[in-house]
C-alpha cells in the first residue's frame, strides 16, 4: 500500500520541519508549505491524503485554506494544529465530516497523538467512502 | 481709775516705750562695747607676747646655725691635719716594707714623729691606740704619757658623748665600720697652766690597717659654746632695751624671766625676790605661778597686785599673758591691769545712760501735751451726745442741723462731730421714709403678677395680694379663714416635706397643682420663703401660674424624644462630643457597639468610652477648628481575631455657637469585602486578557522546542529503518549510538526539555482560564463521577512524582443518591477537583498534622436549592484567617518557591465562579482542616 501523503502547513520553520521529520520517520510521505497560498499551489502538483493546518498564517488563514481545499480535493482530511487556545471550530466546520473535530493545540506534548489523529481521520474517510 | 482716760493712757504708753527702748539700748551697748574693748585689748597683749616669743625663737635659730657652721669648719680642718700626720706613718711603713727598717723600729719612728706634732697654737695633738677588744691599748699619747701601753678600760673613758661608752672602743668601732670618723667626748684640755678639767671635745679618728692602729686627734669645742652663750646674752640685752619701751594700756608692761629666776627683765624689779613677789592671796611666788600658767592652754594668769605709785595695796586686778620658750628656758609675759581694759567701755555706757535719761524726760513732757490735746475735743463730743441721749432726737424739722454737736479739735474729732450730725439727720429722714415705704410695699405687693400668700408656718393664710383674689376667685375676707391646703391639691401630702426644707434652708421651690374656687385646677410653681414680720415667723409663698410653661415643656420633651428616636434609629454609630472630646450624645448603636449605656457615657472622655475612636481626637479638633467635616474611610479594626472596616465621619457643630462635633461611624465591612472581591476579579480578568494575547506567541515557540526535542529523541534512540540507514552510512550502529546517548544522558535531557515545555504550556493554559468566556460547550455531567475520576487521576499523578502516596489517603464519600446532573465543562471541573485534592493531600501529608488520625478526605455531594453542592474536606492543618482570605488570590502560595505557581486555587475559583456561574468558598481554622465548598447551578446558560 502506498504511504499516505501528508501536507503540513505552518509558517514556523521549527514546527514545520520537526513535524515533517516526525511523520517521515513514521513512514508518511510528507510535503510542506509555509503558507496557504503556496500550499494550494503545491496541491496542484502533488496530492496529499491529509493536511495538518496551522490557523494563523500569513496571507490566507488556515480556515480559508481548509474551506478551499475541502472543495477542491474531496478525499483530503484536515486537522487543525494551532497555537491559539481560543480557537474553536465554527459550526460550518463542525458540519464538515473531513475536518477533525479534535483540535491539536500547540504544543502537542506527545506527537504520537498526531499520528493517531491522522489515522483516525484517514480511517473515517475510508468509512465515508464505504 | 487713773489710767481710764485717753490722755493718761497715751502718756503711759509713750513714756513706757521710751523707757523700755532706752534701757534696752543701754544694756546692749554697754555689753557689746565692753566685750569689744576687752577683746581688742586682750588680742593686743597676746599678740605682743607672741611676737616677742617669735623674735627670740628667730634669734635662737640663728645662733644654732652659727654654731653648727663653726663646728663644721673645725671638723674639716681636723681631717686635713690628720692627713698630714698619717703621711708620717705611711712613710715609716714604707721604710719597713723597703727593708730599710725593722717593723718595730718603723713603728717607733712613726710614734716618735707623731708624738711631737702639734697644731692650733700647740693645743692640738695626735694619739695612737691599737684595735684590741673589748678595750684597745694605748700605743702613744703625747699629753698623758702615763697611758702609753695601757689597756684603756678606765671608767673615766666612758665619756663618748650621748652613749657613755668607752671613748677608745667607740673610735675603734667607727674605724672598723667606716675606716675613719668623728667621736665627741669629754677630755682635759692642755693650757699654759696645765691640764684643765674635762672639756667637750670632738676627735677625728682614722685606721691604719697594716699595724691595726687607730690614730686620733681632737679639738676642744668649749669656745664654740662660749660664743653661742655670748650671743644669747646679747639677745637678752637687746630684749631688755626693747621691752622696757613697751607699754600696754596706761600701766601694763612686758616681763621676761628665765626658769631658774636668774635672768629677769622687769620695769621695776631687778631680781626675783621671793619675799616681795609673793602673791598675798595664794602665798606662792607670783613667778612660780606664772611658770605654771604658761603650761595651761589659755596661757593667761589673773591675780590681784599692787600698782606703781600705790605700793603695798594689793587690790588691783591684773591679767598676764605668758609664753614659754623652752630652748632657752625663758618665760615671756605681758602684764596688764584689768582696770585699764575696762575703762573705755565704762565711760561709753555712762554717756549713753545720761543721753537716754534726757530723752526719757523729754518724751514724758511731749506725751503729756499730746494726750491733753487729743482727749479734750473727744470729751466735749461725749458730753453733747449724752445730752442727746437725755433729750432724744426729735422729729425732723427742715434741714437745720442740730447745733449742739461741736465740730472742733483734730481732723478725726471734727469728722466724728460731722458724722454724728449726719447720723442724726439720717435717722430723722429714715423715719419719714419708713412711712412712705410701707405705702409703696403695699402697692408693690398688690401689683405683682404672681399670687402672693402670706401664711403662718401651719398654712393659715394671713395676707394675700390682689392677684390671689383675681386668680382664685375668693374675696380677701374669705381667704383670711382659709389654709394653703384649701387651694393646693397636694398640700397635705407635701406639707411636711416643704416645711422641713423651709426650716433648713429658709426657702423652698416646688411645683404643685392649685385649685380655684370654681374648681379649676392649674399647675403652679411655688417659691416659699420663711421670714419674720416683726416678732412673727411667717412664710411668703409666691405662686406662679405655669400652665403655659408646662405646655411648652411637654412639646419640647416630645420633640426631643422624636429627635432621639431618629438618632437612635440610625444604623450608624452617632456620638456627639464637645470641644474637649467629652461625650454629649450617644445613640443606641453606640451603646450596642461599646456596651456602655448613654447615661454612663455622657460627659466622659471619648477615648475612655470608645477606645478605638481615640485616634480620631486630632481629626475632631481639626474639624472643629476648620469647620469642615472630615472623613476617614475603611478604617480597619481588629478584635479577638475578627476584623471589620468602618467609615468614620466627623461633622463639626457650628450652629448656635456650640463648639463640638458629631462622629458617625458606619460599619462598611460588607462593602469593603465586595469591593475587594471585585478588585480580585478584575485582577484575574486582566491576567486572563494578558494570557490570551500571549498564548499564541508562546505556544508556537514551545511547539517548536518540544516537537524538535521529540523528533530528536526518536532519531537518536528509536529502532527505525531511517536511523539504521543513517547510522550505517556514518559508520556506526544504532546500538552504539544508543549507548552513547545513554552514557551522555541525552535521552533524559530531551525528556527534561519536553517536561519543561509541558509545564510552560500548563502555565499559559492556566492563565488563559482567567479569560472570561461563556461560549464553551457545556454538557451535563454527574459530579460524583467527576469526583471519582479526579481521585483516580490524583492517585496516578502522585505515584509518578513519588513524593507521597495518594493511595494512602483515606477517601470517604457521602453522596446523595439522586444527585442532579450539572451542565459543565468536565475537564475544567475535574481540574478544580484535582487541584483541591492535590493541595489537600500535600497539606495533610507534608505537615503531618491530621488531628491524630490518618489523613482523610471526605467528599460530599448533595442537591441544594437548584444547585449541586460539593464539599471536599481534609483533616490537615487548616489555615489561619489571613491565609484563608487570600487563598483564592492569584500567585498566593504557601508552598516553597518553585514548588507551586500560586495559580491553582485562583484558577479553580475562576472556573467555578466565572466560567460556570457557581460559588466557591472555604471554611477553615488552624488545626481543624479545611473544607472547600463548591456550588454549581443545575440550570445553566451553557446547557443546550
Amino acid at each position: 500500500m502506498r504511504a499516505p501523503g501528508i501536507l503540513i502547513i505552518d509558517d514556523e520553520d521549527a514546527i514545520r520541519y520537526s513535524l515533517a521529520a516526525f511523520l517521515e520517520d513514521y513512514g508518511y510521505h510528507v510535503v510542506t508549505a509555509p503558507d496557504a497560498e503556496s500550499a494550494l499551489a503545491l496541491l496542484e502538483k502533488k496530492s496529499a491524503d491529509a493536511a495538518v493546518v496551522d490557523i494563523r498564517l500569513p496571507g490566507l488563514s488556515g480556515e480559508e485554506f481548509i474551506v478551499r481545499a475541502h472543495v477542491l480535493y474531496d478525499k483530503m482530511v484536515f486537522l487543525v494544529h494551532t497555537g491559539s487556545p481560543e480557537f474553536r471550530l465554527s459550526k460550518r466546520f463542525k458540519a464538515l465530516p473531513r475536518v477533525s473535530p479534535d483540535i491539536l493545540e500547540k504544543p502537542v506534548p506527545d506527537l504520537t497523538v498526531l499520528i493517531s489523529a491522522i489515522n483516525r481521520m484517514l480511517g473515517k474517510r475510508g468509512n465515508l467512502e464505504d | 481709775m487713773v489710767f481710764r482716760t485717753l490722755g493718761s493712757r497715751i502718756f503711759l504708753v509713750v513714756t513706757g516705750i521710751v523707757f523700755f527702748t532706752t534701757m534696752t539700748i543701754l544694756i546692749l551697748v554697754q555689753r557689746e562695747t565692753g566685750k569689744a574693748a576687752f577683746s581688742t585689748f586682750d588680742e593686743n597683749a597676746r599678740n605682743l607676747v607672741y611676737t616677742v616669743k617669735l623674735n627670740v625663737e628667730n634669734e635662737y635659730k640663728s645662733i644654732l646655725f652659727h654654731r653648727a657652721q663653726l663646728l663644721d669648719v673645725r671638723k674639716r680642718e681636723l681631717k686635713k691635719i690628720t692627713t698630714v700626720a698619717l703621711s708620717h706613718i705611711h712613710e715609716a711603713y714604707r721604710q719597713f716594707q723597703d727593708g730599710e727598717l725593722s717593723e718595730d723600729r718603723a713603728q717607733a719612728l712613726a710614734v716618735k714623729k707623731i708624738k711631737h706634732l702639734r697644731y692650733d697654737r700647740r693645743v692640738g695633738y695626735f694619739w695612737i691606740n691599737d684595735t684590741g677588744t673589748p678595750f684597745p691599748r694605748m700605743v702613744m699619747h703625747p699629753t698623758i704619757p702615763g697611758l702609753d701601753g695601757k689597756i684603756l678600760d678606765d671608767p673615766r673613758f666612758n665619756c663618748a658623748m650621748g652613749k657613755n661608752a668607752n671613748l677608745f672602743a667607740a673610735s675603734v668601732n667607727i674605724c672598723k665600720e667606716k675606716g675613719e670618723g668623728f667621736v665627741d667626748y669629754l677630755w682635759p684640755k692642755p693650757t699654759k697652766d696645765g691640764l684643765t678639767t674635762d672639756q667637750p671635745k670632738i676627735s677625728f679618728v682614722t685606721l691604719f690597717e697594716p699595724w691595726s692602729w687607730v690614730m686620733g686627734t681632737g679639738i676642744y669645742i668649749d669656745d664654740i659654746d662660749r660664743d653661742a652663750e655670748k650671743r644669747v646674752d646679747e639677745v637678752f640685752k637687746e630684749l631688755k632695751n626693747m621691752l622696757a619701751r613697751i607699754k600696754i594700756g596706761t600701766s601694763g608692761y612686758m616681763i621676761l624671766f628665765s626658769g631658774d629666776f636668774k635672768q629677769l627683765i622687769h620695769p621695776v624689779l631687778d631680781e626675783i625676790n621671793t619675799e616681795n613677789t609673793t602673791n598675798p592671796v595664794t602665798g606662792i611666788n607670783v613667778f612660780s605661778e606664772l611658770k605654771r600658767a604658761a603650761k595651761t592652754p589659755g596661757k593667761t594668769y589673773e591675780y590681784t597686785w599692787n600698782k606703781p605709785g600705790c605700793e603695798d595695796q594689793f587690790k588691783f586686778r591684773k591679767k598676764t599673758y605668758i609664753e614659754y620658750f623652752e630652748p632657752l628656758d625663758w618665760y615671756i609675759a605681758s602684764s596688764v591691769y584689768i582696770e585699764d581694759i575696762e575703762k573705755p567701755s565704762i565711760t561709753l555706757s555712762r554717756q549713753i545712760f545720761f543721753i537716754s535719761g534726757f530723752f526719757l524726760v523729754l518724751s514724758s513732757i511731749l506725751s503729756l501735751l499730746l494726750s491733753r490735746n487729743t482727749s479734750k475735743p473727744l470729751r466735749k463730743l461725749a458730753d453733747s451726745v449724752s445730752a442727746i441721749e437725755d433729750k432724744g432726737i426729735g422729729q425732723l424739722s427742715g434741714d437745720t442741723p442740730l447745733s449742739d454737736i461741736p465740730v472742733r479739735g483734730t481732723v478725726e474729732t471734727r469728722k466724728l462731730g460731722t458724722v454724728l450730725n449726719n447720723m442724726i439727720r439720717s435717722v430723722q429722714q429714715a423715719q419719714a421714709a419708713l412711712i412712705k415705704s410701707e405705702k409703696n410695699y403695699r402697692t408693690l405687693f398688690n401689683s405683682a403678677n404672681d399670687a402672693v400668700f402670706v401664711h403662718d408656718g401651719e398654712g393659715g393664710i394671713t395676707d394675700v395680694n390682689d392677684a390671689c383674689l383675681e386668680r382664685y376667685q375668693y374675696s380677701r375676707s374669705e381667704f383670711m379663714g382659709m389654709t394653703i391646703a384649701d387651694i393646693d391639691t397636694s398640700a397635705r401630702q407635701q406639707m411636711e416635706k416643704h416645711r422641713s426644707a423651709l426650716e433648713q434652708q429658709g426657702r423652698v421651690l416646688f411645683e404643685s397643682q392649685h385649685i380655684t374656687k370654681s374648681g379649676r385646677v392649674f399647675p403652679v410653681e411655688v417659691n416659699s420663703n420663711q421670714t419674720r414680720m416683726g416678732s412673727r415667723k411667717v412664710t411668703i409663698a409666691i405662686c406662679r401660674d405655669i400652665t403655659k410653661r408646662k405646655h411648652n415643656e411637654e412639646n419640647l420633651r416630645r420633640l426631643r424624644s422624636y429627635l432621639g428616636n431618629i438618632i437612635n434609629s440610625m444604623p450608624s454609630v452617632l456620638v456627639g462630643v464637645d470641644k474637649d472630646g467629652c461625650v454629649t450624645q450617644w445613640n443606641n448603636r453606640a451603646e450596642k457597639e461599646t456596651g456602655i449605656p448613654a447615661e454612663k457615657a455622657a460627659g466622659r472622655k471619648l477615648e475612655d468610652v470608645f477606645p478605638r475612636l481615640a485616634a480620631q481626637m486630632k481629626n475632631i479638633e481639626t474639624a472643629i477648628r476648620e469647620r469642615e467635616p472630615r472623613q476617614e474611610a475603611r478604617v480597619e479594626n481588629r478584635e479577638k481575631g475578627a476584623a471589620w472596616f468602618e467609615d468614620i465621619t466627623i461633622y463639626p457643630l457650628i450652629a448656635n455657637g456650640v463648639e463640638g462635633a458629631v462622629l458617625r461611624v458606619d460599619n462598611v465591612t460588607e462593602r469593603v469585602r465586595l469591593e475587594d472581591m471585585m478588585v480580585q476579579s478584575e485582577k484575574m480578568l486582566s491576567v486572563g486578557g494578558l494570557a490570551a494575547g500571549m498564548a499564541h506567541e508562546i505556544n508556537n515557540p514551545l511547539a517548536g522546542i518540544m516537537q524538535n526535542a521529540e523528533v530528536l529523541k526518536r532519531r537518536l534512540t528509536a529502532d527505525i529503518a531511517a536511523n539504521k540507514k543513517a547510522a550505517r552510512e556514518a559508520g556506526i550502529t544504532v546500538v552504539q549510538l544508543n549507548a552513547y546517548v545513554k552514557a551522555r544522558g541525552l535521552d533524559a535531557m530531551m525528556d527534561d526539555i519536553r517536561k519543561s515545555g509541558i509545564r510552560a504550556a500548563g502555565i499559559v493554559k492556566n492563565m488563559l482560564s482567567f479569560a472570561r468566556k461563556n461560549e464553551r460547550a457545556y454538557t451535563t455531567h454527574d459530579l460524583r463521577q467527576l469526583l471519582d475520576q479526579s481521585v483516580e487521576l490524583a492517585q496516578t499523578d502522585y505515584n509518578l512524582k513519588k513524593k507521597y502516596d495518594f493511595k494512602q489517603i483515606k477517601i470517604k464519600r457521602e453522596y446523595d443518591d439522586d444527585l442532579a446532573l450539572v451542565p459543565c465543562e468536565s475537564t475544567k471541573i475535574m481540574q478544580v477537583f484535582l487541584n483541591l485534592l492535590k493541595n489537600g493531600a500535600e497539606a495533610m501529608v507534608e505537615s503531618g498534622i491530621t488531628g491524630g488520625k490518618p489523613p482523610e478526605f471526605i467528599m460530599r455531594a448533595k442537591n441544594e436549592d437548584g444547585m449541586v453542592r460539593i464539599e471536599i474536606q481534609d483533616n490537615g492543618p487548616g489555615m489561619d484567617e489571613a491565609a484563608r482570605k487570600r487563598v483564592f488570590e492569584p500567585f498566593f502560595t504557601t508552598k516553597p518557591v518553585g514548588a507551586g505557581t500560586g495559580l491553582g486555587m485562583s484558577v479553580s475559583y475562576f472556573i467555578i465562579t466565572e466560567n460556570h456561574g457557581g460559588k466557591m468558598q472555604v471554611k477553615s481554622a488552624p488545626g481543624s482542616g479545611a473544607t472547600f465548598i463548591i456550588k454549581l447551578p443545575v440550570q445553566n446558560g451553557g446547557k443546550s
